[in-house]
């Protein structure tokens, strides 16, 4: 492998804005490495970063036009979040860090797509979803939300150890698994029309990344069976361009 | 003190004089025993026969402490480093290792 002198990772700014000390967050979180890479992804916009206002767990030093969603209560804030998102601004980018930690109750991936579909139906211009494990998808995402006409909205699967309870070090691998067996599939929105942006072919059963946390331990073979169902009709219908 | 339950007794007939309660200090004075503080936090530990300087250590780091050093190579920044292991799992070479500090 030593004749190959420049590797994929390399391509990217090696400066850093999202510093160690500048946060608290737990080890190997997930909401943290797509914040650090959303900062990489808004260096070129250089001007931008000093209109952001973020309010997630741990504080960051960004001097304060993203609009911000905090955790928790999703469902009953999200939507107005988003109309919020639409009047305040003519064209601002929502970026939604998720790692399904609403208190008190478990939401299963599969229903996640109704948060990209609302925004879609309030008329965002652009609409995504992205994950920490694809990097380079995310920063493309995030850097053709800021550029594109009108409002953004980009949905960002964050894996959380604490909360999905497996070990630390698989973070970046319940993510992709989560993207291989479609419960969380990888698409863009461009004024309407959906597109998938990782289509794949040979797709992973769901109880791989229903089994690898232990939030999932109490689904047995018949629930498995109506996810992998359920998951099944949706990615089909998604692949057609349909919602 | 709480009452061994029987070891005898399967865990579906306990009733809750059995059961064990829970999130409080049973004995005064004896926090002894969630210490973690002895417990060595791991770090990663780069072989460089085996690193190729791919960077991919670098792209998954959450804590955004691995820095490259002026030969290439990386390097953990040990003071903001948590120990997750995500850089050791990601390897493709295998070049990293989780060690124990100091």
């Amino acid at each position: 492998m030593d004749k190959y002198g420049l590797y994929v990772p390399q391509l990217l700014p090696f400066k850093e804005h999202f510093l160690p000390q500048a946060h608290r967050a737990c080890m190997g979180c997930g909401v943290a490495l797509g914040v650090r890479h959303t900062y990489k992804a808004l260096e070129e916009h250089r001007g931008w970063m000093d209109r952001t206002r973020w309010d997630i767990p741990f504080s960051i030093p960004f001097p304060g036009n993203l609009v911000r969603d905090g955790k928790g209560g999703g469902d009953e804030v999200r939507p107005a979040l988003l109309s919020i998102a639409k009047q305040d601004d003519s064209s601002s980018l929502l970026l939604c860090f998720d790692n399904e930690a609403v208190e008190g109750k478990a939401t299963p991936a599969i229903f996640k797509k109704m948060f990209p579909a609302a925004a879609v139906a309030r008329g965002f211009g652009y609409v995504a979803t992205a994950c920490p494990s694809y990097p380079f998808d995310l920063i493309d995402k995030v850097m053709r939300g800021m550029t594109s006409e009108g409002s953004s909205y980009i949905h960002i699967l964050s894996p959380c150890p604490v909360g999905w309870d497996y070990e630390s070090e698989m973070s970046v691998t319940i993510g992709r698994l989560a993207v291989e067996s479609t419960i969380f599939p990888l698409y863009e929105v461009v004024a309407g029309s959906y597109r998938l942006t990782i289509d794949h072919p040979g797709k992973r059963p769901v109880e791989q990344y229903l089994s690898a946390q232990k939030r999932f331990k109490h689904f047995k073979g018949k629930e498995i069976r109506e996810i992998q169902a359920a998951v099944d009709t949706a990615y089909a219908r998604l692949r057609q361009g349909k919602v | 003190m709480v009452k061994k339950a029987p070891a005898t007794a399967p865990s579906e007939t306990q009733t809750w004089k059995e059961i064990k309660v829970g999130c409080i200090l049973l004995e005064e004075g004896k926090a002894k025993p969630f210490e973690r503080a002895d417990k060595p936090a791991l770090v990663p530990q780069w072989d460089k026969q085996m690193c190729v300087r791919c960077g991919l250590c670098y792209l998954f780091c959450p804590d955004a402490a691995i820095r490259r050093g002026a030969d290439g190579y990386f390097e953990a920044d040990v003071d903001y480093c948590k120990g997750c292991g995500i850089c050791h799992k990601e390897c493709w070479f295998g070049a990293i290792s989780m060690t124990e500090e100091g």
